[in-house]
């Protein structure tokens, strides 16, 4: 007997929401079960001993390094907009966020 | 000269006396690759003019008695996704397939200034998701022992490039296992650096808590030389310390006598493919021959390795590639691949509101646990040894539509990265003896499928690169898998 996938339609189509991706509908049906599948794969993590984990201040257990913050050379206007889709007055030329109309 | 024969070594001492100029050896590469790598789809992109141009300075250099650096004339690859000044860096993606960086990588740049010349950009899988090199846009790269089967990955071209001499040696990165399964499955030596060994700065983005950039080479000698480059910290790299560089090269050819090497159990377990479980034995005991102290050790968390893996991993990388949006630069994200799509999603889902707590924070506590078993460990022994892949390489095509198959390859690779702690694979035997072979025994070359490589893996603690290489160099010696070449 097939297993019910642990994310629904809706769930993945809200996922992609979230992410920023439009998906087709072939796609939604396909990472359905294939994100079920690590869902599943990855919820191996709640066997864990977690009771065993001492809390610690840093996550990472490194010191961030830090530098001065002077002013140096950086890249030019030219080259910062190099591969720039469209560009106007040495900016980033964008389409409009807000649409007053 | 033969291409086979070169060593980083060789080459400084053939400049110096004049025997070959660097443009010649260029040529050569450039020739090479350009008669084999149609067989292998190793580059994305080969920079044969700028190539040139950089072999000519080292040349002018030498004509001028000017000191050499230390890697003067050496022909490397660089994986795409490392920025390279000028030349197209794509990520092995549609989304950034005009993308022209405007600086270099900082590892690059210390490439460049050391004299290495960078011959082209290699194919890996796309943003580095992947572990055969499969999931790249530019069309997979091919196993130069077996043309049929994966490379490896992600860093599938720079291995492939170092195996069949279209490159002397390459860069790579590791988020997981991506420099070192190509390594063990191309038959060459890979080094994951400790986590902020290397520089991060300008290698585009995967996951910023695992990712290590570090060198693909023939020879662990080689290796130490490419490491000793790229290695140092960066102000530009807040996770890059200042922690001195040593010379790696004066830790090679001593004895190993005495060193302890701890095999952890948990790498041994079943599902393990048996020649690959019996050569790892075979090369264990060849350590043990040559002056080690064996020692049975225990990692009791790496069970959960994948699991928090495959949960931080997404996480970092749906937030990374949040920025290729195709507003400033770069294509819309419907161009992304399919698993790429699936990482953002994996990782937008473990991270969204009423999973936070069950995946993502659950999967750092558990992290902390695999953290402390290495660190533990490290007090008892100098090194780690274990298999790399639980299997040879696989056929390609074999597991593209499996993704949980596919990340069960890393099973022994991801704890390292979880604990930033430094790893090599270096070649450890064939699946078939090729000494049986005949073609073997006549042109020191195997034949496509005629063997399949299996690589060891060595483990040490923190910023102690000194000790893998030097327990990986006094091995190569003294078994040579790596003269043991593929016929493309």
């Amino acid at each position: 007997m097939n297993k019910k996938p642990t994310l629904s339609r809706q769930d993945v189509v809200h996922i992609a929401k979230l992410a920023n991706l439009d998906l087709t509908k072939g796609e939604i049906g396909k990472f359905q079960k294939q994100l079920s599948q690590i869902v599943d794969f990855v919820g191996k993590i709640q066997e864990a001993p977690l009771e065993k984990v001492v809390p610690k201040k840093e996550k990472m257990n490194l010191n961030d390094v830090t530098r001065e913050d002077l002013p140096a050379p950086s890249l030019k206007e030219e080259e910062v907009l190099q591969n720039a889709s469209q560009k106007e007055n040495n900016f980033f030329k964008v389409k409009a966020i807000f649409d007053d109309t | 000269m033969k291409l086979e024969d070169l060593t980083i070594k060789s080459i400084q001492e053939g400049l110096k006396k004049k025997t070959f100029c660097a443009l010649e050896i260029t040529e050569r590469y450039l020739e090479r690759i350009g008669k084999t790598d149609k067989k292998i789809n190793a580059y994305i992109t080969v920079c044969e003019s700028q190539a040139k141009k950089a072999a000519k300075k080292i040349d002018q250099l030498i004509s001028d008695n000017q000191p050499l650096p230390p890697l003067a004339g050496v022909p490397m690859a660089v994986k795409d996704m490392f920025s390279t000044c000028g030349i197209r860096t794509t990520a092995a993606s549609k989304i950034l397939g005009n993308y022209i960086p405007p600086y270099d990588a900082t590892c690059i740049a210390k490439l460049k200034d050391a004299g290495a010349i960078i011959l082209g950009k290699t194919n890996h899988d796309e943003f580095a998701h992947g572990s055969s090199g499969e999931n790249s846009a530019y069309g997979e790269t091919k196993n130069p022992y077996d043309l049929e089967r994966v490379p490896g990955g992600s860093s599938s071209g720079s291995a492939a490039v170092v195996a069949s001499q279209e490159a002397l040696f390459a860069t790579g990165t590791d988020t997981g296992s991506s420099i070192r399964l190509p390594a063990a499955f191309c038959n060459v030596v890979g080094l994951k650096p400790t986590y902020g060994r290397v520089s991060r700065y300008g290698v585009i983005a995967m996951a910023s808590s695992t990712d290590c950039p570090g060198p693909i080479t023939r020879t662990v000698e080689d290796l130490a030389c490419v490491l000793e480059v790229m290695a140092g910290g960066d102000p530009k790299d807040a996770t890059c310390p200042n922690v001195p560089v040593p010379n790696y090269g004066k830790f090679l050819g001593g004895e190993i006598k005495g060193l302890k090497i701890g095999i952890p159990k948990e790498f041994f377990s079943e599902g393990i493919n048996k020649k690959v479980l019996e050569l790892t034995y075979k090369a264990i005991s060849k350590l043990e021959d040559l002056g080690a102290k064996i020692v049975e050790v225990s990692l009791p968390h790496t069970e959960y390795g994948l699991a928090v893996y495959y949960i931080i991993v997404p996480s970092e990388i749906s937030a990374n590639l949040a920025r290729y949006d195709g507003v400033r630069f770069g294509a819309g994200r419907e161009k992304f691949g399919d698993e790429v799509k699936r990482r953002i999603m994996i990782g937008t889902y473990v991270l969204s509101s009423g999973y936070y707590d069950q995946y993502y924070n659950n999967a750092c506590r558990v992290r902390e646990l695999i953290k402390d078993d290495f660190a533990k460990v490290f007090q008892k022994v100098d090194v780690l040894a274990a298999p790399v892949s639980p299997t040879p390489p696989w056929k390609l095509g074999e597991k593209v539509d499996d993704p949980v198959k596919m990340y069960l390859s890393d099973i022994f690779m991801v704890t390292a990265n979880l604990a930033g702690v430094p790893s090599i694979s270096v070649p450890c035997g064939f699946v078939d003896d090729p000494s049986t072979s005949h073609s073997a025994a006549s042109s020191g070359r195997v034949g496509s499928g005629q063997s399949l490589p299996v690589g060891l893996q060595i483990m040490a603690n923190h910023f102690e690169e000194e000790k893998i290489l030097k327990v990986a160099d006094y091995y190569q010696k003294a078994t040579n898998w790596h003269k043991i070449l593929p016929e493309v």
